[in-house]
C-alpha cells in the first residue's frame, strides 16, 4: 500500500514539477520556522552538559529584604545562604554564586580584558557536570579556608597563559593572585547558570562576605541553585526553605528576608519568568501558540489551493474507485497519505533548514552569541515536533480538499462535469 | 479589460477564495508590522540630545585590605581622591575631557525620581515628580549637551547657588513656558535648600527607541560631592571620558596599560573601561532582537505570498492553455496576454482593500497601535498602508512572472493543440 502511495506521489511530482516543488519548499520553510522556535525553547529548557540535570534544578535569583523603613530588592548575603540554604536537608546539593565581569591579569603584568568570573562553592561541582581537560575543581578544603584557587576554561587559559596546560599557573583578578587548579572544556553561554570563564571559591574574596548592617546583614550579591534528588521533591524543598527562612527571620530584629516567586524551575525560566517576575505559562502558550498558528496557517492556505487542483484532475479516478466500493474514509486516507509524501519530504528539508535558521538567527533568538552544541540540538522532543507539525500541516492542507472530493456523487465524478 | 478580468476572477472563485484569504491575512499582518517598524525608524532618527562618539566609561574600585596594592588609610577620603583621579586622567594627551556622574551617564539604567515644588510665589507650577540625573559640570560639554538655543551650558552654571538644569519638556510641563532660567525649585515636603535653574537643556532620550521624557540635572559640585561619593560609595561613581580620537577596545586596553599609575589614587583605582556605545548596544539589544524577529516573520509571510501566487497562476496557466492559445491565434499580442495576467493578480490584491481598510479602522478605533512614541496621523497611515500594499504588489508581480514567461513562450499552434 505504502509503495503504491509513493508511486502515485512521484508520478504527481513528475507531472507538475514546479508547483510541487513550490509546495515542498513552502512546507519546508514553515516546518523550519516552527522548529526554530522549538529549538530555542529546547535550548532554554532541556538539559545538556554542564546543565544536564536542569529538570531537577531550582533557582533562587531574586531576594527581597523588607525592613520597617526600607525595602531592598536584589540578592542575598552570604549569611542568608549559610543560614537558610546550606541547612536544607531535602536537596541533593545546594550552591551559592556571585557572577561578575572583571579584567584578569598575570602576576607582574596588568591586563584590562574582561572575563566572566563566577565565585561559588563546592556544591557547584556536584550540581553541574563539567568536563575537565586538566586538573579538577577546587576542593572543600580550599573553599573552607578561602584558598585562592581557580578553574578556567581552555579558551581563557590559552588566551592568558598561551596553553591549556595551565594547572599551577597564576592569574590575578580583583587584586588577588589565584593558582589555576583545573582547566575545563568550553561552556556555551546558553548554559547560563553554569557558564563563565573562571570559577573561584567565594570565600577567597573577603569583599563578598561584607555585611550591610542597615538591612541586618541580609542583602548581598548571592544567588542560589539547588538540585533535587527527584522532581517530586520540589514542594518539600520549598516547604523546608520556608521553614528555614522563618526560623532565620525570627532571630532577627526588624528586617525579614523573602524570595518572592522564587525558587523557580528551568521551565519557569524558559517561559519567561525572571528573578523578580513570575510569567504565566498561559500567556507564554498564547503568545507562542499564535505565532506557530500563523506559521502553519499561511502555508496551509497555499497548499490547499495546490492540493485542490490536483485532486480535481483525478476526479474521474476517484469516481471509479467509489463506483467499485471504496468508502469515503478509504479515499480520504489515500489522499492524506499521498500528500504526506510531499509533506514528509518538506518536513525533512525543514528539519535541516531549521538548524541553518537557528544558526543564522542565534544572535536575536537566543541570549547573544551562544555556542551551539549537538547535545543541545538533538533531543527526542525535536523529532517528535517534526512528526507532529508535519501531520498537522498535512491535515490542514489536504484534509479539506480530500473531504471535498469525496462528497462528489459517483456519477458526477465519473462524468467529470461538476464545475 | 477590468470588467473582463473581474469576470474571470469570479469564474474561478473556488481557487481564488484561498488566494484571497491568504492575501487578506498577510496584508493585515504586514501592515501591522510595518507600522511598528515605521515608528521604530522615526524614533530612531529623531535627535538624541547628546553625542556618545569616542566616549568611554572607566570602572572604579577600591583595593580591599587583603588585596595586593592596598594602601592603609586613616579614613576614606570624601570625594577628594575621586577629583584627583579625574584630574590625573584628564592630563593625558589622548583625553579630551572627564566628567563624574552618579547612575546618570547615558545608557546606564539609573532611574532616580524626585518630587519637586516651586519656591516663592510661583503659582503656575504645582508639585510633580521628575527623573533626576546627577552630573558634574563637565558632563554637558563632554556629551555635547546644549541649552535650547544651542549654547554651552557649563558657563551658565557659574555663580549660581546649587544649580540645576531642566530639560525643555520639564520646563514646559512644570512651568508651562520654556524660559525658566533663574527660577527656583526645591524637593517637596521638606524645607530643604532651594535649587536655582541655570539653564534649559534640549530633550534627551534614554535610548534610540524611546521618546524623550521630562527630567532635570542636579550638579555635583565640591560642596555636595561627599553626599554622593563619600566613603566606599566612591566605587559607584561613573567616570566618563571623551577621547580626542576613536579607540577600539584593544587600543583602549593598551592605553589603560600605558596610563599605569595615573589610574590610581590611594585605594581608588580604575580597573577597566568600556565604550558608552557598548552599553548602548546592551540596552537596545532587546528592541533590536524584537525587530529582527518581526522582520523574519514578515519575510516568511511575503515568501509565502510569492509561493502561493506562483503556484496558483502556474496551475491556472495550465488549465487555460487553450484559451490563451486561442487568443494568441486570433491576434492578441503577447504583451496584452502578459499584462492581463499581471493585472489579474493585482486585481485580486486590490479587491482585499475594503476588508483590510475595515480591519485598519477597527485597529485605529481601538487605539492598539503605538501612539505614545509617534502620534497617529494621516501621513503615518498612508505611508505604512501604502508600503504594505506596494510590498504585496511587488510579491504578486514576482509570483506571476514565471507563469507569464511560460505562457508567453508557447506558440499559438501548440497552445491550440490542447483544445
Amino acid at each position: 500500500m505504502l509503495q503504491h502511495y509513493l508511486k502515485q506521489a512521484l508520478q504527481m511530482l513528475k507531472e507538475n514539477p514546479l508547483v510541487n516543488t513550490i509546495s515542498i519548499l513552502g512546507t519546508a520553510l514553515s516546518i523550519a520556522m516552527i522548529l526554530t522556535l522549538v529549538l530555542v525553547f529546547q535550548i532554554n529548557n532541556a538539559g545538556y552538559a554542564p546543565e544536564s540535570h536542569r529538570s531537577r534544578m531550582l533557582y533562587v535569583y531574586g531576594t527581597e529584604v523588607s525592613c520597617p523603613n526600607n525595602t531592598n530588592r536584589g540578592q542575598m548575603s552570604a549569611e542568608v545562604v549559610r543560614e537558610c540554604f546550606y541547612t536544607l536537608q531535602t536537596p541533593e546539593a545546594v550552591s551559592a554564586r556571585v557572577r561578575t565581569e572583571r579584567p584578569v591579569s598575570l602576576p607582574g603584568k596588568r591586563l584590562f580584558t574582561e572575563y566572566t568570573i563566577l565565585y561559588t562553592d563546592t556544591g557547584f561541582w556536584r550540581i553541574f557536570d563539567f568536563r575537565f581537560i586538566k586538573g579538577g575543581p577546587f576542593t572543600g578544603a580550599d573553599f573552607e579556608s578561602g584558598i585562592p584557587r581557580a578553574v578556567i576554561t581552555d579558551e581563557a587559559a590559552r588566551r592568558l597563559t598561551g596553553s591549556v596546560d595551565a594547572v599551577g599557573r597564576r592569574i590575578v583578578f580583583e587584586n588577588i593572585t589565584y593558582v589555576i587548579c583545573g582547566v575545563a572544556g568550553q561552556v556555551s553561554k546558553a548554559a547560563r547558570h553554569a557558564s563563565a570563564d573562571i570559577w573561584a571559591p567565594y570565600t577567597s574574596k573577603a569583599g563578598l562576605m561584607e555585611q550591610d548592617a542597615s538591612y541586618e546583614n541580609m542583602t548581598g550579591r548571592f544567588g542560589v541553585v539547588m538540585l533535587a534528588a527527584n522532581r517530586s521533591d520540589f514542594d518539600s524543598i520549598k516547604a523546608e526553605l520556608e521553614k528555614q527562612t522563618n526560623a532565620y527571620n525570627t532571630a532577627k530584629q526588624d528586617c525579614k528576608v523573602g524570595f518572592m516567586n522564587n525558587p523557580v524551575t528551568q521551565l519557569d525560566i524558559a517561559t519567561g519568568s525572571g528573578a523578580f517576575r513570575k510569567a504565566s505559562l498561559k500567556d507564554y502558550l498564547a503568545n507562542t501558540g499564535s505565532v506557530v498558528l500563523f506559521l502553519l496557517l499561511i502555508p496551509a492556505i497555499n497548499l490547499v489551493g495546490v492540493v485542490l487542483s490536483s485532486v480535481k484532475k483525478r476526479r474521474s479516478e476517484i469516481g471509479l474507485r467509489k463506483a467499485f466500493g471504496a468508502t469515503r474514509a478509504v479515499i480520504v486516507r489515500q489522499i492524506l497519505a499521498e500528500n504526506m509524501v510531499f509533506t514528509g519530504i518538506g518536513a525533512l528539508m525543514g528539519l535541516g533548514l531549521s538548524f541553518l535558521l537557528l544558526y543564522l538567527s542565534r544572535s536575536f533568538m537566543l541570549d547573544g552569541e551562544v555556542a551551539l552544541t549537538a547535545g543541545m540540538l538533538f533531543k527526542p522532543g525535536l523529532f517528535a515536533a517534526v512528526l507532529f507539525f508535519a501531520f498537522l500541516l498535512n491535515l490542514l492542507s489536504a484534509g479539506l480538499p480530500a473531504l471535498h472530493i469525496t462528497r462528489l456523487q459517483i456519477v458526477e465524478a465519473l462524468n467529470d462535469t461538476n464545475k | 479589460m477590468i470588467k473582463h478580468l473581474l469576470k474571470i476572477i469570479w469564474a474561478q472563485r473556488k481557487t481564488n477564495v484561498w488566494l484571497f484569504a491568504e492575501l487578506l491575512i498577510v496584508v493585515c499582518a504586514v501592515w501591522w508590522m510595518t507600522d511598528q517598524l515605521y515608528v521604530d525608524l522615526r524614533t530612531y532618527y529623531s535627535p538624541m540630545g547628546y553625542d556618545i562618539s569616542n566616549t568611554w566609561r572607566f570602572h572604579l574600585d577600591l583595593f580591599a585590605p587583603d588585596a595586593d596594592g592596598y594602601v592603609p588609610e586613616e579614613a576614606p577620603a570624601d570625594g577628594a581622591d575621586l577629583v584627583k583621579l579625574q584630574r590625573q586622567i584628564k592630563q593625558h594627551p589622548a583625553v579630551e575631557d572627564v566628567c563624574l556622574s552618579f547612575y546618570s551617564a547615558p545608557y546606564t539604567f539609573g532611574n532616580s525620581w524626585r518630587g519637586i515644588e516651586p519656591v516663592g510665589g510661583d503659582t503656575t507650577a504645582k508639585e510633580q515628580s521628575f527623573q533626576c540625573r546627577f552630573v558634574s559640570p563637565e558632563y554637558f560639554d563632554l556629551f555635547r549637551v546644549t541649552d535650547i538655543r544651542g549654547n554651552a551650558i557649563a558657563p551658565q552654571l557659574e555663580g549660581r547657588h546649587n544649580p540645576v538644569v531642566v530639560s525643555e519638556n520639564m520646563a514646559l510641563r512644570f512651568f508651562h513656558t520654556g524660559g525658566v532660567a533663574g527660577r527656583q525649585i526645591r524637593d517637596t515636603g521638606q524645607e530643604g535648600e532651594s535649587m536655582t535653574i541655570a539653564a534649559v537643556s534640549t530633550p534627551y532620550r534614554d535610548n534610540s527607541y524611546v521618546r524623550s521624557e521630562a527630567f532635570f540635572y542636579q550638579l555635583i559640585t565640591p560642596l555636595n560631592i561627599r553626599d554622593f561619593f563619600g566613603g566606599s560609595a566612591v566605587r559607584y561613581a561613573e567616570l566618563c571620558v571623551r577621547m580626542k580620537q576613536p579607540f577600539s577596545q584593544e587600543e583602549m586596553n593598551e592605553l589603560l596599560h600605558e596610563m599605569g599609575d595615573r589610574l590610581a589614587v590611594n585605594n581608588l583605582h580604575v580597573y577597566s573601561a568600556n565604550s558608552i556605545e557598548y552599553y548602548r548596544d546592551i540596552q537596545v539589544s532587546g528592541t533590536v532582537n524584537e525587530q529582527s524577529r518581526k522582520l523574519s516573520l514578515m519575510l516568511f509571510l511575503l515568501v509565502n505570498v510569492l509561493f502561493g501566487i506562483t503556484g496558483a497562476f502556474w496551475l491556472r496557466g495550465q488549465s487555460r492553455r487553450s484559451e490563451t492559445g486561442l487568443r494568441a491565434a486570433l491576434g492578441a499580442d503577447k504583451r496584452s496576454i502578459r499584462n492581463g495576467m499581471y493585472l489579474e493578480g493585482l486585481l485580486i490584491l486590490f479587491l482585499s482593500l475594503p476588508l483590510t481598510l475595515a480591519f485598519a479602522f477597527n485597529v485605529l478605533y481601538l487605539d492598539v497601535l503605538d501612539t505614545y512614541r509617534l502620534p497617529y496621523s494621516a501621513g503615518r497611515f498612508f505611508i505604512t498602508y501604502g508600503a504594505s500594499y506596494l510590498l504585496m504588489a511587488g510579491m504578486i508581480c514576482a509570483g506571476v512572472w514565471l507563469p507569464v514567461r511560460k505562457a508567453g513562450r508557447m506558440a499559438p499552434a501548440e497552445a491550440l493543440h490542447y483544445e
